[in-house]
Parts: structure tokens; sequence; C-alpha cells
């Protein structure tokens, strides 16, 4: 009898406490694991052709905004919330040219008609509304190949081209006749179109080598060449950070896409990790971490959150509203471990996102 | 039991002495419960021819006469004379009594081992063939895990880096003695059992003690005291080899070499193992030694010298940073996995290790002046070196980037790329180890008169001084040219190599002086005590590194005034023997002990010195019934310890805000009570049970409500609130079981099976943590209740003339995934038990 009684007891034990884990374990099983990764991705041919664009770029940043996200899902298939991927991409960005051409020299009665008293113009309004006035029906994408006087500490006469785009006018830069002289030209114009497009991207490097040009940016230039007669044309120019190239209607165009647990969407947030100065500035220097125990200086995460307040508008003084962060920071409870916390600024203050 | 223990006598009474010529005695030495007593001495009476068990408990003696009486006697166990007779050579089975006092009356005095049925106090006592059966390639306190009132984890699962929590209370509060002699840290009271990582080999026997327990000297016995008796002497010559092997590369090999008791009264025992492997943890292999060397000489008939010397070099990895279960659940390597190693040039590198060298030496004089006094006295000496190894640096951020993914190793080699590269600017990131060494001297002596029939007096002295050693070194510079610090103003601006110390360099002194007193009555079935004792503890810090030793001034500083503390205690109790069956005892005290060293010297400096550091304040009393059938034994034990006035310091300014002084806060109060019972129960020869049931019920007694903390001038300055009343105690089980059951085959073969619950385990949290807290804390995490299973399998044959014994063990048999150690923390930090771990051992006696 004994013996049944302790082999029931025995049992009855064995079954009820031989899997301690398992409650915890499911409430584990419960929980997402969730992948974290940060990416920089340029689009390849490939890409493109995968999403359908024959033209190997996008029509639209909008088309990039929701196409984006489908594509970044499939690239990154195992990566969730706070994960972040900034993509590199082509879109289409047409410039527009001549359809028609006229050239004409500003008169000393067009100034005195236009109240000019100087006999000039002084700024690009003051050209626009002679170019209104002067052409009030301009047909889209006339070029005006103007001469004109203008005063910017001293008088000189410029020639430069306006071509009219949607109704406004658009300045394209002439090129004066000491700088066809300079690129060998006899005459001030180019021979061909081939010639100009060949010549102009080393003209513009020298041209613009003291200015602070930076990659992606685009000029216009009007050029002239001989065909029988003297003929001018727009052209424009994109730079790549060491050298001008004819513009093809693309550009590069950058998005970053941040995941929110479920997609991902375009967003601004910067992952940033605590240094060893930030610990300093908030007095962490130490340890360069936070201590989370309980009753520790960072149990609390507002504690936390006013200290990498502080860390923020001190290293990022010139941030706009809405720049979000993931902030990580190194902790102590017990052990070393690393703890982040998404923020948005708000107002003059970082807030919890 | 005890009809067959009276017909032995009668029989043995009625033999006549007859010529026995060259023939040997033969017997078996049993304990109450028939399991056979392996090492017990038997001894020809008048000479000094005799002999010990075997494994088995079997002797054979050659007798110098033909007849005469044999003492057979055994550590723990009542002394018996037995004549033997040339008609009378096969003894049978000779029974001995469970009984502390069988030990030298003197050593049982002088280690304050407890009685059983006599001594007033809750005891359990593990033999050393438990030990041996059982224990295998745990940790040492882990052979006491199925006894009340014990919660004992592997902690991170490095090599002697258990921990035991008696009552609820941690290692600080719990005494250990080893033969006698005290050995928790003076300092801060802990117990390293790294320290004695090889005393399971040469340990006679342990007992438990919980609650105030029966120790005479000044000790910490709040949770109770564990009680360690070492090996002495073999009386017979002779010896054995072991060897070992189990999970994840364990190998363990040893020798005993005994000299015998000498004619000239002499004999020796010489013990040495060494023990090696992978760890069951990832990154924590290790190697140990360990050494035991016994001289003792009986001068005469009243006086006895035994010298003892033993210890237990070691080198381990360790896991010293707990992870989060899911962290765990998702690691490659499981429940194995640790944070704190990495690979460095393709080999396993500890970050995080422990390596120790604690001797313990001892002369212990034996006198007994006459029949009715004695006196005994220890002359010790104790050594230690060694520390801890972790990393440091300006970039410590380093030891998180791994070969992998979280859960890999770390990634050494990229440091060392690192700081080669900083070239002249040294290391950023380096390897160090924390050292503690010390020298602890003392003499421990106790006088034993007998004042009247039944009532003795026991009175001694206990004196200690101890030196630590505190600093840090670097152990690796992780490739880099040098390692810079600027702790040191005596040394400014160093670039530091391999073996400097940075960071601090400190001494504490430790000196104790006590006295201690007791009377002793007894009857037929009574005994009481009365105990008292005082202790004057004086604490001294020596700083190196943080004053200028070239000034006068600063030499001034860098010495303390010795700052002193007293304390004293008062404690007695009562046994009553109903009948032969039945005794009932309760025992009440008091005691007062000093805060520790760092509570007096605070922020590890010179200056913030708090010599009005309050005592702790402990108040106990319990009350104990046990039975003793010949079938059934069984004990139920209650108890109600309070534990008043935690030290518990805060650092406030003063009004004026223009000095720090230190507030002594007192009334954290902790309640400790329990039940616990435990039993055995023999139903057959062949099958035995054993079983215990603990029920703490230990919490934080009441809050601490607005304090108000005032300045030298009585300017209030600041409150205090501390809300932890009901809060549990946390980081030891408040409910644990056990049933053990032992079959025996045949003669040498047997079998166990022992269960284990655990229950009510509450993460570790640090209540004074609450300070102030804005809102209420709750209970800390409870991890989940837990059971384990233990095996093992026995088996003694002969191989060619020697005894031999196999033992097979595997512990948590169903490879259960459980919790034994947590931390609190929003996500908890834990440690998990090991998983299925098995060893086996081999013992040839020669």
């Amino acid at each position: 009898m004994k013996k049944i009684f302790y082999s029931f007891a025995l049992l009855s034990l064995l079954f009820t406490s031989c899997t301690p884990m398992e409650d915890i374990y499911a409430e584990l099983d419960a929980q997402e694991k969730v992948i974290s990764g940060e990416a920089i991705y340029t689009l390849t041919d490939a890409d493109y052709t995968a999403l359908d664009l024959s033209y190997g770029n996008f029509s639209t940043l909008d088309d990039a905004k929701s196409a984006l996200p489908g594509f970044l899902a499939d690239k990154y298939p195992a990566w969730g919330k706070e994960s972040l991927a900034e993509v590199t991409f082509k879109l289409y960005s047409p410039k527009s040219t001549e359809s028609s051409f006229v050239a004409y020299t500003v008169s000393s009665a067009d100034y005195a008609a236009g109240g000019f008293t100087y006999g000039n113009f002084s700024s690009t309004s003051d050209i626009t509304n002679f170019l209104d006035t002067k052409y009030p029906d301009a047909a889209n994408r006339l070029l005006v190949s103007l001469t004109y006087k203008y005063y910017s500490g001293t008088v000189s006469t410029l020639n430069n081209g306006f071509l009219r785009v949607n109704g406004a006018w658009e300045m394209a830069s002439g090129i004066t006749d000491a700088e066809y002289t300079a690129m060998g030209e006899g005459f001030a114009n180019f021979s061909s179109t081939t010639e100009a497009l060949t010549k102009i991207p080393v003209f513009l490097s020298d041209k613009f080598k003291y200015e602070g040009k930076e990659a992606g940016d685009i000029v216009a230039v009007m050029y002239k060449y001989y065909s029988g007669s003297v003929i001018s044309k727009v052209a424009n120019f994109v730079f790549n950070g060491t050298t001008w190239s004819v513009y093809n209607n693309v550009i590069n165009e950058t998005i970053k896409f941040g995941h929110d647990g479920t997609n991902w969407v375009p967003d601004n947030t910067i992952k940033y990790t605590l240094t060893a100065a930030d610990y300093t500035l908030v007095g962490n220097g130490f340890y360069n971490n936070f201590d989370v125990r309980s009753g520790k200086a960072e149990e609390l995460e507002s504690v936390r959150l006013d200290k990498i307040n502080t860390i923020l508008l001190n290293n990022f003084p010139s941030d706009a509203e809405g720049q979000k962060y993931i902030v990580s920071y190194a902790i102590y409870n017990g052990a070393n471990g690393v703890w982040s916390l998404a923020v948005i600024k708000e107002g003059s203050k970082y807030v919890k996102q | 039991m005890k009809n067959f223990k009276n017909l032995l006598f009668l029989a043995l009474f009625f033999i006549t002495a007859t010529v026995l010529g060259q023939t040997k005695i033969s017997g078996t030495i049993v304990d109450e419960s028939n399991q056979p007593l392996p090492g017990a001495s038997i001894l020809e009476k008048g000479t000094k021819n005799g002999t010990t068990t075997d494994f088995d408990g079997n002797f054979t003696l050659s007798p110098k006469s033909n007849s005469g009486v044999l003492i057979v006697s055994f550590i723990g166990f009542t002394r018996k004379e037995v004549p033997f007779s040339s008609s009378k050579t096969k003894m049978g089975a000779i029974v001995l009594v469970e009984d502390a006092g069988a030990l030298d009356e003197i050593v049982v005095t002088a280690a304050s081992f407890a009685i059983d049925r006599k001594t007033p106090v809750a005891v359990s006592t593990i033999k050393a063939s438990d030990i041996e059966r059982k224990l295998g390639t745990q940790e040492f306190p882990e052979i006491l895990k199925s006894t009340p009132g014990v919660y004992a984890t592997k902690s991170g699962g490095g090599f002697g880096d258990g921990r035991i929590n008696l009552r609820g209370f941690s290692s600080t509060n719990v005494a250990v003695m080893i033969n006698g002699v005290p050995v928790n840290d003076m300092e801060n009271g802990a117990v390293y059992w790294s320290n004695w990582a090889g005393l399971s080999d040469v340990t006679s026997a342990m007992q438990v003690q919980r609650g105030l327990g029966a120790s005479k000297v000044a000790v910490p016995s709040i949770g109770g005291t564990i009680n360690i008796l070492s090996k002495t002497s073999d009386v017979e010559e002779g010896g054995n080899i072991i060897a070992s092997t189990g999970n994840n590369g364990f190998q363990k090999y040893g020798f005993t070499l005994s000299t015998g008791l000498m004619d000239n009264g002499f004999a020796s025992t010489v013990s040495f193992s060494k023990t090696s492997g992978e760890g069951y943890v990832d990154g924590t292999q290790f190697e140990g030694y360990n050494y035991f060397v016994n001289f003792s000489k009986d001068l005469n008939d009243s006086h006895k010298l035994s010298f003892t010397t033993f210890g237990s070099p070691q080198r381990h990895g360790q896991r010293q940073n707990r992870s989060t279960v899911s962290t765990i659940r998702n690691a490659q390597s499981g429940i194995r996995f640790n944070p704190d190693w990495g690979y460095k040039d393709g080999q396993v590198t500890h970050i995080e290790d422990n390596f120790y060298h604690k001797s313990q030496t001892s002369l212990n004089h034996y006198w007994t002046i006459n029949d009715v006094t004695s006196l005994s006295t220890a002359l010790y000496a104790s050594y230690g070196t060694g520390g801890g190894g972790g990393n440091a640096g300006t970039n410590r951020g380093l030891f998180s980037v791994r070969l992998g993914g979280d859960d890999q190793p770390v990634d050494l080699d990229n440091i060392v790329d690192i700081n080669r590269a900083n070239g002249a600017l040294g290391s950023e990131a380096i390897l160090r180890a924390s050292r503690n060494d010390h020298e602890w001297y003392g003499v421990l002596s106790t006088f034993k008169t007998k004042l009247a029939d039944g009532l003795d007096l026991i009175a001694g002295l206990d004196w200690r001084t101890y030196t630590g050693e505190h600093f840090t070194e670097v152990t690796d510079l992780l490739g880099g040219q040098y390692y810079y610090d600027n702790s040191n103003v005596n040394n400014p601006n160093a670039a530091l190599q391999v073996g400097d110390k940075y960071g601090y360099h400190n001494d504490g002194k430790v000196g104790w002086l006590g006295f201690f007193g007791q009377l002793e009555y007894g009857t037929e079935n009574f005994d009481a005590f009365l105990s008292t004792s005082f202790q004057r503890s004086t604490y001294q810090r020596i700083d190196y590194f943080q004053y200028d030793l070239s000034t006068e001034a600063g030499r001034d500083i860098a010495t303390t005034d010795k700052i002193g503390l007293n304390g004293y205690s008062i404690k007695g109790g009562a046994n009553y023997r109903i009948d032969d069956v039945q005794n009932v005892f309760t025992n009440i005290g008091y005691f007062e002990r000093p805060a520790n060293f760092d509570a007096v010297f605070q922020n590890f400096n010179n200056t913030s010195v708090n010599p009005d550091a309050e005592n702790e304040k402990i108040f106990s009393i319990e009350l104990g019934y046990g039975i003793r059938s010949e079938k059934f034994a069984a004990n139920v034990n209650l108890y109600r310890t309070q534990w008043n006035d935690r030290t518990f310091t805060r650092r406030v300014s003063n009004q004026q805000g223009t000095e720090d002084f230190i507030a002594n806060l007192l009334g954290v109060n902790a309640l400790h009570q329990g039940v616990e019972f435990d039993f055995t129960y023999k139903t057959t020869d062949k099958l035995s049970f054993t079983g215990m049931l603990s029920l703490g019920d230990w919490k934080w007694d009441n809050d601490l409500v607005d304090v108000p903390i005032f300045d030298e001038n009585q300017n209030q300055v600041s409150t205090i609130s501390l809300p932890i009343s009901g809060l549990r105690v946390s980081d030891a089980a408040q409910t644990t079981a056990a049933l053990g059951t032992m079959y025996k085959f045949w003669d040498k073969t047997s079998f166990t099976l022992d269960y284990n619950y655990f229950a009510d385990l509450y993460a570790q949290i640090d209540v004074l943590s609450y300070a102030n807290a804005t809102t209420r804390p709750g209970d800390s995490w409870k991890a989940p209740n837990y059971s384990t299973f233990d095996a093992s399998l026995r088996h003694g044959f002969s191989l060619g003339e020697f005894d031999t014994t196999v033992t097979v063990r595997v512990n948590n048999l169903l490879d259960t995934e459980y919790i034994a150690d947590a931390l609190d923390a929003s996500d908890p930090l834990v440690w998990f038990g090991f998983g299925r771990t098995y060893s086996l051992d081999l013992k040839i006696n020669f």
C-alpha cells in the first residue's frame, strides 16, 4: 500500500514539474523574433527589369515610393521593425530643350520703355518682365538668345538663353566669344552639335572649378553652332562629382525607408549609438552606460529620454522637426546589454515615438 | 534492531576464550539502517594492531592475542567495544549507532558537532559514504540539496562556483566551519566554495546545523552552520587510487596513502588528486588539484598532536554574466550559452575566469588533562592568493564584438588588431584580474571540565588576525604596447605591462578577539545548554593608490585608525527524550554582529569612514520533535528567525550642502519562519526511502516611512523611505521537497533514485535599492518551479586481491530545463541549471 502511495506521489510530482520552462517558452514563442537590419542599396539594371521598368528608371518619385517598399520586403524578407534601408534609384526627370529659336538684342528704347532708367537690367525678374512684355504669346519651348546689359557692380553685356517652359522662363547660360576662342573655335560658334556636346563638358569643368558644384547638379547651357547660319541651342549637363556629361533626363534619387513592423515606409530615421563623449556629457562617463537596475539613476525610461534629449540637442542642433532617431545605448542591469529608444523631434525636444 | 544488538552482546559475553592461532577475525560494520560503513576503524584494544573497513564495511584482522576486545569506531558514530576469541572469529554485522559523540569527544567539543537526540538543534549529517556515492561532478554544497532548508546551485556553472543558501539566507549569513575553524571571509563574510573544491575527497563528515546551531564561537549562523570535518590519519596502512570520467571531458585521478598507526604512535595520511574538464557550460574549462596531508602522533595517553594541511589550487573559466531566457533559448548552445569567453589566436580564452589557491594549515593539540578536564587548541594559518578575471579599458564595447551573432564567442583577435594598430597609444581594451590575496592566522582554544555530576563547563578563546590585499592587475594587453592608467597618485600617467597593478590597491586588516563559554547539563533523559560569546572586531584600511605617500599628510591618511566594533551572543536550548523513540527540543538565542568591512570603509576610500556602523541583530527560536524507531526515523522542526537592522547606510549632504556624511539607518528587518520535515524509512533490508519537505515563509518585515536623517547639528537634511514590507526574500527556493529511494540488488550492488523539487524561487533583488522608490515595489520575478531526478548505481567486486568499487551517476536524469538562479529585471537575467550529466568512478583500495 505504501509503495503504491509513494509511486503515485512520485508520478504526480513528476508530471507537474518536469517541464518547468513550458509556460515561459510558450510566451516567448508567442513573441515575434525581430531581426533589425540596416542597408544602403543602389538598384541594379536587373532590379528595374524585375520591377517591370523597361526604361531602367522610375517615372516619378511617387512611383518609387509606392514600388520600393514591396521591393525591399522581397529583398530583405527576414527584416522587421526598426530596420532601415537607404535606396538609391534612377528617376526620369526630363529637361526641356528648344523647339523654336529667336535671337534678340535689347535696345536702348526697350530699356526706356520698360522703365529701366539706367539702360540696363539689374535682376533676373527685370529680364523675365522684359521677356513677358516682348513675347506675350511665346510658344512653349521658345528659346530666346538674349543679348543685354546687366548691372552687377559694373555694367556688362551678356548673352544668355531664356527658354519658355510651361509659362515661365528658364535661363540657360550662354558662352562668351572669349570662351569659344578658349575652346579652339575660330568663330564664336561650334561647327556641329557633336563638337558642342564634346567640348562643353570640358569647358564646364574649367568654368566651375572653384564653385562648389555637387554630384547631381544640372546646368543648362545655350551654345551656338554654324549650319548655314548661326543657330542657338540649349543642352543640359549633369555633374557626377568629378566630371560633367550630357544630361540624359535621368537623375539618381535616394530615399530612406524604415520598417514599421509591418511595412517599409519612407522614413528619415537615423540610427545612432551613443559615444563615450555622449555618456560623459550626461554624467555617465565612468562606465559609459546607463544603470537601469531598480533604484539606480537611469532605472526610469523618462530619465533616459531626458539624457538622450540632452545628447541629441547637443549633437544635432539644426535637426528639423519630425527628424527621427533610433538611439542605441549601453545599459547595466546586472549584466551589460544594449537597449534602444526610438524618438522624434517635436517642437524643440525629442519625444518617444 | 535493538533486540538484535542485545542478542549480539549476549552471544559475545558467553563466548569463552580459546586458542586462536593465526586465524583472522572478520566482520562487517554497518549503521543502524544496515548500510555498510566504509573506512571504519577496528583496533585490537591495548595494541597498535588495527585495520579499516573496505567499501562495503567488511574487515579482516589478524589479532595478536587469542582473545581480547576490538574497538570499533567511525566518525559520527558511537564507539563500540566488542570482545573476540578464537571461537568467535566471524563477528557478523557489528552495528554502530549514529552519534557525533563517537568522534573523539574532544574533537566534537572543539568542532561543535551536534549529537543526535542530545544537542537541541536541527541537524542533518551527511556521511562520507553518501558524499562518495552521490556528489560526483556536482558542486560540493549540492550534496546538501536533499536536506531541509537548503537551496544550493551551481551559480554560473564554473568549477567551484556553487553557492548555498540556508533557510533563505545567503553565504554571508551561513557559518562554514572546517575542523571547527570558521572560514567565512573576514571582510565580507562570504564563502567561496571554489577554495574548497577538493575538500569533498577528504571529508569524513559534514553536518548542517540549521538555525542557531551548536557552535560555541561567534559565527554568522543566521541561516545555519555547515560543519565539515576532514579526515585525520587512517589507522590502517594502505590507501586507494581513484579514477573518474564524466560529461564534457571530466577527468579526475587521485590517490590516498596511509602509513597506518605505527608502534611509535605516529600516523600519516597523504592524499592528492587532479581534476580537469571542459565544463558543461561553454568556455568553463578548468583544472584543479587537491592536496591533503595529515600527521598525527599520540605523544602519550594524554597528549595528541595532529598536523593538517590541505588546499585546492584551481583555475576555471566562468560564466559571470547571466542572460535573458530568450537570449539563451535562441543561442546556438542553448542553456550552455556563456557570453564571457572568446577566441584569441585560435585558442579558447576566458574573459571571466577565477584562479585561486587557499591553503588551510592547522596544528591541533588535544590534551586530556584528567578524567574530567580537557583542552583542545588549534593553531592555524591560511594563505590565499588569486582572483577573478574580467575585461577593462576605455573601449570595453569591443568585448561585444562577436564571431557572428550575439550567441557566438567574443572576437578577441579583432581587439588585438585594434590595439596593435594603436601603436604608441596603447591598448584600449585589455584583460585584467581583480586580485584578493590574504593571510590569516588564528588560535582557537577550547577548555572543557566537569563541574559536577552532569554539569560541564566549556570555555575558550578565538583569536584571529587577517590581512587582505586587494588590487587589479593587467593580465593580457591583447596586442597593445601598454595600458594607460592614472589612478595611482604615486605613479601617475603610468604605461602598464602585464602584472602591473592599476585601478586600486589597498589592504584590509581585520583583527578578532572572541571569548566564549557554555554550560552543559545532562541527565538520563534531559540535556540543556546555555552559551554566550563576546567578540571584538577591528577594521583597518591601508591605501597605496589614492594618497600621496611621499608626504607626511598622505601617509597619515593612507593608513586609517583601527575601527573597533563589538558583537555578542547568548543562546540556550534543551532536549528531552520522552522515551526510546521520541524526543523534543527547543533553542532560543539572540546575537548581535558587527557590520562588515565595506560598511565601515565606504566608497573604497579612507575618508568615507563610518565608525558608527550599527550591529545587525538576530533573534531566533526553534522547536523540534524527533522519532527514532527500528524502521522509521523522522524530524519536524519549526523555526522563526528575526534578522533586524540589516546594515543600511546612505550618504547624504548636510544642510549647507558643504559636507557629506554617512547615515546609518535602522529598521530593515526580515522574518524567516518555516516548517521542516525529514524522514528515513526502511521497508525491507533491500529497500529504503528518505524524504524531506521544507516550507519557508521568508519575508521582509516592515516599511521605513519618511525616516528623518539629521546632520551633526541635528538639522533634518533628508528622509528615507523603504517600502518593502511583505516582499518575499529572494534568491532561494522557499519550498523544497525531496524523495529518495535505495534498492540493494545484492550485497555489493545498489541503486538509488533521488527526486528533488524546488518552488517559490524569487529572482534576486537587493531590497535596499527600493530606497525612496516612487511606486510600491512588488515581489521580484518568480522563476518556474522545477524538479530533477538523480540516479546512481554502485557495484563492488574484487580485482585480484583489491577491493574495487565502480559508481555510475546521472544527474538530472530527464534532462529537464530549469532556471536555477535569476536576477530581477524587466526581462529577468538567469542561469539555467545543468542538463543531464554523468560520471563514472573507479576506486581501488589497497
